[in-house]
């Protein structure tokens, strides 16, 4: 599994998020909702 | 395209954006147009980015784009909105709303000014047609026509 940190997304990410060709809904996951399970 | 949907206003790819405005370190006004505008040409790209020649000066706009309220905790930039509107609902010097009718932010958000602003009521209002979010760059002559307009009259 490939993980990518977006937490502070760079210029280089922000050209391939908004250049990417993908056109589905999105979705937010909002993980510290899981904080205290994950600890 | 992703780039599409932001255009047509939708706001988790906004909130991208806030976040790379807000904590990516070499942020630049420029970059973030020249990707997610439809300016292209490098010396009005660059006439963006000069009033922030250095971090120092950035901190209003790495700020700005993260009052639009969208999520729970933005209550107080609602408050914040709401005193705004109690300023704006005893301004009564005229006030001319010349909106894009292509913005897919704005579009339509003349009616509020035009209903709750006294200085609005007795104003030829105008609405630029064939611009987008940057009308000034979109329909300039159109724009300008219509400030100049309202200032003659």
């Amino acid at each position: 599994m490939k993980v990518v940190s977006q937490v502070m997304p760079s210029q280089e990410q922000m050209q391939e998020f908004f250049g990417s060709g993908d056109n589905g809904p999105f979705v937010m996951a909002n993980l510290l909702k899981f904080k205290a399970t994950a600890e | 395209m992703v780039s599409e949907q932001f255009r047509a206003g939708s706001p988790i790819t906004f909130l991208y954006l806030v976040k790379h405005a807000a904590e990516y370190p070499d942020f630049s006004v420029g970059d973030a147009f020249g990707l997610l505008s439809n300016i292209r040409g490098e010396q009005v790209l660059a006439g963006y980015t000069a009033p922030f020649p250095d971090d120092n000066y950035i901190a209003g706009v790495r700020k700005f784009l993260s009052c639009v309220p969208l999520l729970e905790h933005h209550q107080a930039d609602c408050d914040a909105n709401d005193r705004a509107w109690a300023v704006l609902e005893a301004f009564d010097r005229p006030l001319l709303t010349a909106f894009s009718d292509g913005g897919p932010v704005t579009k339509g958000g003349e009616a509020e000014f035009q209903q709750r602003v006294p200085g609005a009521e007795s104003v030829k209002h105008t609405t630029n047609t064939g611009g987008r979010h940057f009308l000034q760059e979109d329909q300039p002559e159109q724009l300008s026509h219509s400030i100049i307009t309202f200032m003659r009259d």
